[in-house]
């Protein structure tokens, strides 16, 4: 054969080669870390932004489906019950970062032999903890084993979404309200990365507290340029020191309402927007479409402008906060 | 030799490149002879109904005047909510559009009107959203479910080779059987499921040793779908309003856990030029998969409450 048909056959392989090798490497992800999550993430998901913020009102229980338990336990609850000094510095459970506002940073853990992601690492926030998700396959410790406010996190991949599940959680707040969460809840959590988007769904099952699973979702987007510590809330919940500095906790004082008819909470939702009281205590009847059917013959909608909430998303401008009767 | 070495290693390049890659690309599903319904890497159809735990007094009651949190309204939106009177509305269907109906308390029929496009019917309001995977279909006038292009957004099952280190077969990370070889669409929880961490199949499992897995198909994935050409609507019954420059961009998971319980999240992103402060208003509304459609509520649109 002539050397120039062979050259010319030899491009030819070459070239087909790489054509087949594009195509194959089309279909060809990595089976272990198939998206990248690290990034520092912001939260701009724009639902319930007063439960993100200032927290949910008290004695708001609607689309929870908590039971009876968790309702006196929950009615019970004071706005000062967190000053107590053993609870000033106690961080929410996980599942926090589904109701919270704050951000976090992820990255991996690699091991330095395979490349392979042993772990995500998430950052904790000023009132959640530090997460490891174990991507490794270990099993969750024994039942017995330490119990935290993060839990123990593994995951897993099922295609683009990083599935993971906690147990070993402490008892602690559902929400800030004072719903309470046990230590028997288990938290999965779905991370989808779309684009420059972190999508978080989370399915909370707590046997104690709750007749159906509690599912939230969270959106984040990756940002490379606002500072960590503003994007966490600033401090973390290690730095914490506890003091004695509300007076009416002190001498031994609990914060409590031993009954909810004690609670001055117990009617101010419903008063404020109408509602009937038996949707302001929640339940999983709430959660459902027909339950807005049945609370419609009853629901007399707010004839004051709104007073809370509602001229928030940048009017700062106090002219046209007076033209809207914003609040000042 | 030298020359056979020579014929082999252009045989060993399309193998080699494979191997060097890292991440696989998600990517929109190229169209396919068989269309979207045959591609589809997970079933969407049935009946969901909403599970209402965000933003619940919002969604399940008419909130009263001024109540805009979250909606990064600018001031021509917030003086046009504040005029807003349900009353004098004629069109009761204001609320019932694409950037608001997921976030109604509603059920929804789930269907394949035909192989690329997937029918979603809202009890509540009785609307019908045509989500179009073939981008060949025309556009209509502006209308209140909008023009929807869909596409499913998949990362493909591993590639790996036989031998040390594993395939686990082509099997999804986590556990599952080999690519193909799962229960189909719709069949029940996707492979893998429930099963203990680390309880894939085992290293060599699902191809021959030495030899490639069988094509594969994603069993996991996304919907994406990009909605415009809108009437102008109401994103909150209280009269917070969309324009007709509004668009839609949602993502579609299915979320399945142990125990046939499934999940639906459909993350939304509404954009408008008109109305906004240059933000896009953000939020997840969930559903849940039900068996059959006995609790399918038809009831006509209203400003008021939900029928």
């Amino acid at each position: 054969m002539n050397a120039p048909l062979n050259n010319l056959l030899c491009a030819a392989r070459w070239s087909i080669g790489l054509l087949a090798g594009v195509v194959l490497l089309a279909h060809a992800p990595a089976a272990q870390a198939q998206v990248d999550l690290s990034g520092t993430y912001g939260n701009v998901s724009d639902q319930d932004l007063q439960v993100m913020k200032e927290g949910p009102n008290y004695v708001d229980y609607g689309g929870i489906p908590l039971n009876d338990a968790a309702r006196a336990t929950a009615l019970s609850h004071t706005p000062e019950t967190i000053n107590e000094i053993q609870r000033q510095c106690q961080p929410y459970a996980l599942h926090y970062l589904l109701q919270a506002a704050w951000g976090f940073r992820m990255w991996p853990t690699v091991s330095p032999d395979t490349g392979e992601v042993i772990a995500w690492n998430m950052t904790g926030s000023i009132d959640r903890e530090p997460t490891t998700i174990w991507m490794d396959g270990r099993e969750p410790p024994a039942e017995t084993a330490l119990a935290t406010p993060a839990g123990f996190t593994t995951g897993k991949w099922q295609g683009n979404t990083l599935v993971t599940t906690t147990t070993h959680f402490q008892d602690s707040l559902l929400t800030r309200n004072g719903v309470p969460a046990s230590d028997k809840e288990v938290l999965t959590m779905f991370f989808t990365r779309q684009g420059q988007l972190l999508l978080i769904t989370g399915v909370i099952r707590d046997p104690v507290y709750l007749t159906a699973p509690y599912v939230l979702s969270n959106v984040f987007r990756f940002d490379a340029g606002t500072p960590i510590n503003a994007v966490t809330g600033a401090t973390n919940p290690s730095a914490c020191t506890p003091a004695e500095e509300v007076l009416s906790v002190l001498s031994g004082h609990v914060p409590t309402y031993l009954t909810p008819q004690d609670n001055p909470n117990l009617l101010s939702v419903s008063k404020a927007y109408g509602l009937p009281q038996a949707a302001v205590l929640g339940g999983e009847k709430t959660m459902y479409p027909e339950y807005a059917r049945q609370l419609a013959p009853d629901y007399v909608r707010p004839k004051t402008y709104c007073t809370r909430e509602c001229c928030d998303s940048g009017f700062a401008n106090p002219l046209d906060r007076q033209a809207l009767n914003c609040p000042r | 030799m030298r020359r056979l070495s020579a014929r082999a290693t252009w045989l060993w390049v399309p193998l080699a490149v494979a191997a060097l890659a890292g991440a696989g690309p998600i990517q929109a599903a190229a169209p396919d002879p068989g269309g979207a319904q045959a591609k589809a890497p997970f079933d969407l159809t049935g009946y969901w109904v909403a599970i209402v735990t965000q933003e619940w007094r919002y969604r399940m009651v008419v909130p009263g005047k001024g109540e805009y949190s979250g909606v990064p309204l600018n001031l021509a939106a917030k003086q046009y909510a504040d005029a807003y009177d349900a009353e004098k509305e004629t069109d009761t269907c204001m609320a019932y559009g694409a950037p608001a109906l997921m976030r109604m308390p509603l059920r929804l029929h789930i269907t394949w009107e035909n192989a690329n496009t997937l029918r979603v019917e809202s009890d509540a309001g009785q609307q019908t959203r045509l989500l179009r995977f073939d981008a060949a279909e025309t556009r209509g006038a502006p209308s209140r479910q909008g023009d929807a292009k869909a596409s499913w957004l998949t990362l493909a099952p591993p590639f790996r080779f036989g031998g040390r280190g594993g395939p686990p077969g082509g099997a999804p990370p986590g556990g599952g059987p080999p690519p193909g070889g799962g229960a189909p669409p719709g069949g029940g929880p996707p492979p893998g499921l429930g099963a203990p961490p680390g309880a894939g199949a085992p290293p060599g499992a699902g191809a021959p040793a030495g030899g490639l897995p069988p094509p594969a198909k994603a069993q996991f994935g996304t919907l994406q779908v990009l909605t415009d050409n809108l009437l102008p609507g109401l994103l909150r019954k209280n009269g917070v309003p969309y324009s007709d420059r509004a668009t839609l961009e949602e993502y579609w998971k299915l979320l399945p856990l142990e125990q046939g319980l499934e999940y639906l999240s459909i993350t939304s992103i509404v954009r408008d030029p008109t109305y906004f402060q240059g933000n896009s208003y953000i939020t997840t509304p969930i559903f849940m998969r039900e068996a059959d459609g006995s609790k399918w509520h038809p009831s006509p649109c209203s400003l008021r409450s939900v029928p």
